[in-house]
C-alpha cells in the first residue's frame, strides 16, 4: 500500500488497540520532540493514538514535595480526563509510576476504585509497546552505540526491565552495557535545586561512565533524566549525547513524507 | 557431603581442616601442637568429646603444660595461654559454624583468648544447615551462652579488605573425628 | 563526643558539598562499592528467607508491647535483669548507676548503634569511668574523636594511611600502614582493657522472647570479650529488636549478615541465655537488659511502623547514590543513610533532621535494597508532607478498618513490595484540615510554606486545561533555549543548563497535525 501523499508513511492504517497518549508535562512543554517520537512509534506498532487535549499533569511534583492535597487534586483530574480509554501510555516512566504506586493512596473514598483502573492500565512507552503488544521491532533502523541508564522510577515501581533495550536492538543498534546502570542520574525533581551539587556530582558520575563505553548516545526512558544530563554536560563538555529512547528510536523511522504542493 | 561442605566453608574462612581422623590420631595431633608454641594449652574438658577422648589424660601424659578450668589461677594464667582446645557441640555445613556450648568445665574464652584456636569435631554433629542446628538447640534448655565460631578474628574496617587476628584468634584449626573409627 | 541525635548548626547542603570536596572521603568511599550487591543477592538466591524475614518483623510490630512483656518475662525467668527506659536520659541514668554501684573504673565496649543513639560513653566518661570502644571501627572513630559515619563500618570514611595516623597517637611509636601490623598492633593494645574491665556493655542483634536469649554478632570476637569476661554485662536493646522465637533467628541472623556483608554468617554469634551459671569460670554474673523506648513504640499502628523492622543491615546505605557519595557524616545524626533519614526524624518527633527527608533523589534503591521490605522511599515522600507543619511530629494512629483488606496486606505486590498496612494507609490524612500561609514563628521553614502555597495555587491552576494552557504560553518567549543562569531556580543553574519551554509544544504541534491532514508531517 503506498503512504497517500503527504502522510508519514510510518502511519501506516492503525490494525492493532487505541491507545491514549499521556504526554507529560516536561514532555508537552520542555522536550515535545519526544511526545511526536512516542506518537510516531505507536503508530509505527499499528496503534490509533488519541490524545484527550485536557490533560495537564500526574501531580508527582506536588507528591514527591510532600503536598498531597496539591497531587490528589492533579491526579483526580488525571484519572476524569484518562477514564474513558482502555490504555493510557506516557513515555515517561516516573509519571506511569506516579499513577500506579501512589494513586491508590492520594485517593480515598469512592474515587478511589477509579484510581486503580486507571493504574491498572497506564503504561510506560516502552513497556506497552514490548510487553503488552508483543512488538519488539517498530520499523526504525538505527546505526549507532547506544548505552542505557535505567531511570529509577520506571525500574523500580514499574518493573521496566530490558524493554527499551529490546526496542533498540531490534532497530539494529550496537548496545554497550552501562556501568551502574541502575544507579540514580542525580536529578530527583526538587533534590536536583536544592542539593544541586550533589545532583551535578552523580550527574558527573552517570556522564563518566557513559563516556567509558564509548557508545554515541547515553539513552533513558525519563525526559527529566535526559534534561539533568544534558544540562550538566553541556557545562563539563564530557559524555556522549544525552536522549530520550523513544526520539532515538524515532530517528530510525523512515522519514515523513513531505507534502507535495 | 555435607562433611565436604563443611571443609569447604570453613577453608573459605581461613580454617585449618583434618581429618576425618581417629580419635588416636586426634590425640596424636594434639599432642604435636604442643611442641611448636610456648605457653600453656588451654583445654575446655567439659566439651564431651573432649571429656570422651580422653585429652586431658594424653596431654597430661606427655607432660604438657596444661590449664584446666578449675584451677584457682584460671583467670589469671588464660591470657598467656597459646592454644585452647575446645570441642563442638555441633557444626553447620551451609554456613560453616561451630557451635560451642559453654558450661561447667567449658568456658568461653578458651576459644577467644589464646592465639591459636584448635576445635574438635566429631562426624556425627555435623548438621547440614544453621536452620537444624537452631531447631536442635531450641528443643532443649538452653546453656548460658552457645558460641558459634566461623574462623580466625577478622575485621573489614581497614579499606574494606579482609584482615584476620583482631581480638579473637589469629588461626582455627579444625579436626575432624571419625569417633566409630 | 557526640551529643543528641543531629550535629547542630550546618546543613546537610553544606557538610554534603564540603564531602564532595574531600578527596580523601571520596578515595575511602570508591571501596564501598564491593558491598553494592549484597542486597540483591539476598533477594535473587533466598527470596523465601526475605518473605519470612519480613513477616517475622511485622508479627512483633503487631503486638510489640506484648512480646516485650514476653521477653521481659523470660529474662527475668533466666536470671537476667530487665530494666525499661523511656528516654535516651533514663537509660543513661541506669547504666551510669549500675557502673557506679559496682565500683566500675573500666567499660569495654561492643559495637551498638543504640548506644550511640543515647550519648552512652560519654555519660560513663563524664561519671570518671574509662569507656573504651573495642570494635576496631569504633575504636578508631573514637581516638579520633568522630561518630561512627556507617553502622557496619563505622570508620568507611577513613583510608589506611589516616587509621595508621590515628592510631598511632594511642602508639608508643609510628604504626605501619599495613593491614596485619595494625591489627596486630590493636589485639595487642585492646587485650588489657578487655581483661582490667568490670563490665562488658553490648547492643542486641535479636532477642528471643520465647527463651530469653540475646544474640550478638561480631567478626572481630569483640563482642564475645565483652560479654564473658567481666563481671557485669549490661545489653542495651532498642524495643523492636524482640522476636517472638529463638528458631527466628534461623532466618534473620543469615538475612542480616548477607544483607550486611555478603557473608553467610558472621564469624561469631553469641547466643546468651541469662548470665552464667554456677559451676562456670567465665561469663558474667549479672547481665542486664535495656529496653530503649525513645519514641519507638508511639509509631507502632501510624504509617511509619514499618520503620521499626529495620534489623540495622545496612544495605539501604550502599546502595544509595547520596550516601555512597558523601558518606555518614554529612548526616549530622547518629543514624545515617535511607534509614537514617526516616528515624531521625521520627525518634526526635521532629526536634532534629527535620531537613533530611529532603536530602534524597528518591531513586528507591533502598526499597528495593531493604530485607525485611521497608517502603524506605515512601516513608521519605510521607515526611515531607509531615514536616510541613512546624513543631513536634507526632504520627497519627492509621484508621483501622481502613482502605487495606486483609488480602492486600503482607503480601508482596509485583514490582511494587510488601503492602504493609502501614504503606497501604492514605497519603492525605482523611478529615485532616492543612493550614496554609506563611509561618513567621520559624523562618528557616518560611521558604517551606512558600513552597505549600505555590503548590497548592499550582496544583489549582494546573486541574484546569485553561490554567495549564494559560502558563505553557511562556514558551513563546523562551523558545527551547537552554538557560545558564535564572534567579531563582540558582539551585540548577549553578551547576547546569536548564532547558526552557518549547516554542510550540506537544499540544500545539498535535493540534496543527489533527487539524490539517494536508500537511502532517509526522
Amino acid at each position: 500500500m503506498s503512504p497517500e501523499p503527504g502522510l508519514d508513511p510510518n502511519r501506516r492504517r492503525p490494525d492493532g488497540p487505541t491507545v491514549a497518549l499521556f504526554v507529560t508535562c516536561v514532555v508537552d512543554q520542555i522536550a515535545p520532540d519526544v511526545g511526536v517520537a512516542a506518537v510516531r512509534l505507536l503508530e509505527a506498532a499499528g496503534c490509533r493514538v488519541e490524545f484527550p487535549t485536557a490533560q495537564t499533569c500526574c501531580g508527582q511534583p506536588a507528591a514527591n514535595a510532600g503536598e498531597p492535597e496539591a497531587a490528589g487534586r492533579l491526579a483526580r483530574h488525571m484519572i476524569d480526563v484518562f477514564a474513558p480509554y482502555d490504555a493510557v501510555v506516557a513515555p515517561s516512566g516516573s509519571c506511569a509510576a506516579m499513577v500506579h504506586h501512589s494513586y491508590d493512596r492520594l485517593i480515598s473514598g469512592p474515587d478511589r476504585v477509579r484510581a486503580e483502573e486507571l493504574s491498572a492500565k497506564t503504561f510506560e512507552l516502552c513497556q506497552y509497546l514490548v510487553d503488552e503488544l508483543g512488538c519488539t521491532d517498530v520499523g526504525a533502523r538505527l546505526d549507532a552505540t547506544v548505552t542505557f541508564h535505567d531511570a529509577c522510577h520506571g525500574l523500580r515501581n514499574l518493573g521496566i526491565g530490558d524493554a527499551p533495550r529490546r526496542l533498540l536492538t531490534a532497530a539494529g543498534v550496537t548496545l554497550v552495557d552501562l556501568a551502574d546502570s541502575e544507579t540514580c542520574c542525580g536529578f530527583g525533581g526538587t533534590f536536583s535545586l536544592e542539593y544541586g551539587d550533589l545532583a551535578a556530582a552523580l550527574a558527573d558520575d552517570k556522564l563518566a561512565h557513559a563516556s567509558a563505553t564509548g557508545a554515541e548516545f547515553l539513552a533513558s526512558g525519563d525526559s527529566a533524566c535526559v534534561a539533568h544530563l544534558e544540562g550538566r554536560r553541556r557545562r563539563t563538555g564530557s559524555g556522549p549525547e544525552p536522549i530520550h529512547v523513544a526520539e532515538l528510536l524515532a530517528r530510525g523511522l523512515p522519514a515523513p513524507v513531505s507534502p507535495t504542493p | 557431603m555435607v562433611i565436604e561442605a563443611l571443609r569447604a566453608a570453613l577453608e573459605a574462612n581461613t580454617v585449618g581442616v583434618r581429618g576425618p581422623m581417629t580419635p588416636a590420631e586426634a590425640r596424636a595431633a594434639l599432642g604435636a601442637l604442643d611442641d611448636a608454641e610456648s605457653g600453656p594449652i588451654a583445654v575446655s574438658p567439659g566439651d564431651p568429646l573432649v571429656a570422651e577422648l580422653g585429652v586431658v589424660e594424653h596431654l597430661a601424659g606427655r607432660g604438657a603444660d596444661l590449664l584446666l578450668p578449675d584451677a584457682p589461677d584460671w583467670r589469671d594464667r588464660l591470657p598467656q595461654a597459646a592454644i585452647g582446645v575446645t570441642a563442638a557441640h555441633l557444626a553447620v555445613a551451609d554456613t560453616g559454624s561451630l557451635a560451642h556450648i559453654c558450661g561447667p568445665g567449658a568456658p568461653r574464652a578458651v576459644s577467644l583468648l589464646p592465639p591459636v584456636h584448635v576445635c574438635l569435631v566429631a562426624l556425627e554433629t555435623v548438621v547440614p544447615t544453621f536452620a537444624e542446628a537452631v531447631a536442635r538447640f531450641a528443643a532443649e534448655p538452653l546453656p548460658s551462652a552457645i558460641t558459634w565460631i566461623g574462623g580466625p578474628s577478622r575485621t573489614g574496617d581497614l579499606e574494606m579488605v579482609t584482615t584476620l587476628g583482631v581480638h579473637g584468634p589469629s588461626r582455627v584449626e579444625v579436626l575432624l573425628v571419625d569417633t566409630n573409627a | 563526643m557526640s551529643h543528641g541525635i543531629v550535629t547542630p548548626g550546618a546543613t546537610f547542603a553544606e557538610r554534603s558539598r564540603a564531602a564532595l570536596a574531600d578527596p580523601e572521603l571520596q578515595g575511602a568511599l570508591t571501596n564501598l562499592h564491593r558491598r553494592l550487591d549484597t542486597a540483591r543477592a539476598v533477594a535473587e538466591t533466598s527470596p523465601e528467607l526475605k518473605d519470612r524475614a519480613s513477616s517475622i518483623r511485622r508479627e512483633v510490630l503487631a503486638d510489640l508491647d506484648g512480646w516485650l512483656d514476653r521477653l521481659a518475662a523470660s529474662l527475668e525467668r533466666v536470671g537476667a535483669v530487665v530494666h525499661r527506659a523511656s528516654t535516651p536520659e533514663e537509660a543513661r541514668s541506669v547504666v551510669v548507676a549500675l557502673a557506679r554501684e559496682r565500683g566500675v573504673s573500666t567499660v569495654v565496649k561492643s559495637k551498638s548503634m543504640a548506644t550511640e543513639e543515647i550519648d552512652l560513653a560519654d555519660a560513663l566518661e563524664r561519671a570518671d569511668i574509662e569507656t573504651i570502644e573495642t570494635d576496631l571501627g569504633e575504636y578508631i572513630v573514637q581516638v579520633a574523636d568522630e561518630r561512627p559515619s556507617h553502622m557496619i563500618t563505622p570508620a568507611i570514611h577513613k583510608t589506611l594511611d589516616t587509621i595508621a595516623e590515628v592510631l598511632t597517637t594511642r602508639a608508643d611509636g609510628p604504626l605501619p600502614t599495613d593491614r596485619e601490623a595494625l591489627a596486630a598492633w590493636t589485639h595487642d593494645h585492646l587485650r588489657p582493657a578487655f581483661l582490667r574491665a568490670e563490665m562488658g556493655i553490648s547492643g542486641v542483634n535479636f532477642a528471643a522472647a520465647d527463651t530469653g536469649t540475646i544474640t550478638i554478632v561480631t567478626n572481630e570476637g569483640n563482642g564475645r570479650l565483652c560479654t564473658s569476661w567481666p563481671r557485669t554485662h549490661v545489653a542495651v536493646m532498642p524495643v523492636e529488636k524482640v522476636i517472638p522465637r529463638l528458631v527466628d533467628l534461623a532466618t534473620l541472623l543469615p538475612l542480616l549478615t548477607r544483607s550486611a556483608t555478603g557473608q553467610a554468617m558472621s564469624n561469631y554469634l553469641s547466643m546468651i541465655t541469662g548470665p552464667r551459671r554456677d559451676d562456670e569460670m567465665d561469663g558474667p554474673d549479672e547481665l542486664h537488659v535495656v529496653f530503649l523506648d525513645n519514641n519507638r513504640r508511639a509509631l507502632v499502628g501510624t504509617a511509619y511502623e514499618d520503620m521499626l523492622a529495620c534489623i540495622r543491615c545496612g544495605a539501604c546505605l550502599n546502595v544509595c547514590p547520596v550516601y555512597r557519595r558523601v558518606s555518614g557524616h554529612a548526616y549530622g545524626a547518629v543514624y545515617s543513610g535511607p534509614m537514617g533519614k526516616v528515624l531521625t526524624p521520627l525518634l526526635s518527633q521532629g526536634a532534629e533532621g527535620r531537613e533530611l527527608p529532603h536530602a534524597s533523589s528518591l531513586c528507591g534503591a533502598c526499597t528495593e535494597a531493604c530485607p525485611v521490605e521497608i517502603p524506605l522511599a515512601d516513608l521519605l515522600v510521607r515526611l515531607r508532607a509531615d514536616l510541613r507543619e512546624p513543631g513536634v511530629l507526632r504520627p497519627a494512629p492509621i484508621a483501622t478498618g481502613g482502605s487495606s483488606s486483609p488480602e492486600s496486606t503482607g503480601h508482596r505486590l509485583p514490582g511494587e513490595g510488601f503492602a504493609t498496612r502501614a504503606a497501604a494507609a492514605p497519603l492525605v490524612p482523611q478529615g485532616a484540615h492543612r493550614k496554609v500561609g506563611l509561618s513567621f514563628a520559624h523562618l528557616s521553614f518560611a521558604h517551606l510554606s512558600f513552597a505549600h502555597l505555590a503548590f497548592a495555587t499550582w496544583s489549582r491552576v494546573w486541574a484546569s486545561p485553561g490554567g495549564y494552557r494559560a502558563t505553557s504560553a511562556l514558551g513563546r518567549l523562551t523558545k527551547g533555549r537552554w538557560a545558564r543562569r535564572l534567579p531563582g531556580l540558582t539551585g540548577w543553574t549553578r551547576t547546569r543548563d536548564l532547558p526552557l519551554p518549547a516554542a510550540r509544544s506537544f499540544r500545539e504541534r498535535w493540534a496543527e497535525r489533527t487539524n490539517d491532514p494536508e500537511t502532517r508531517s509526522w
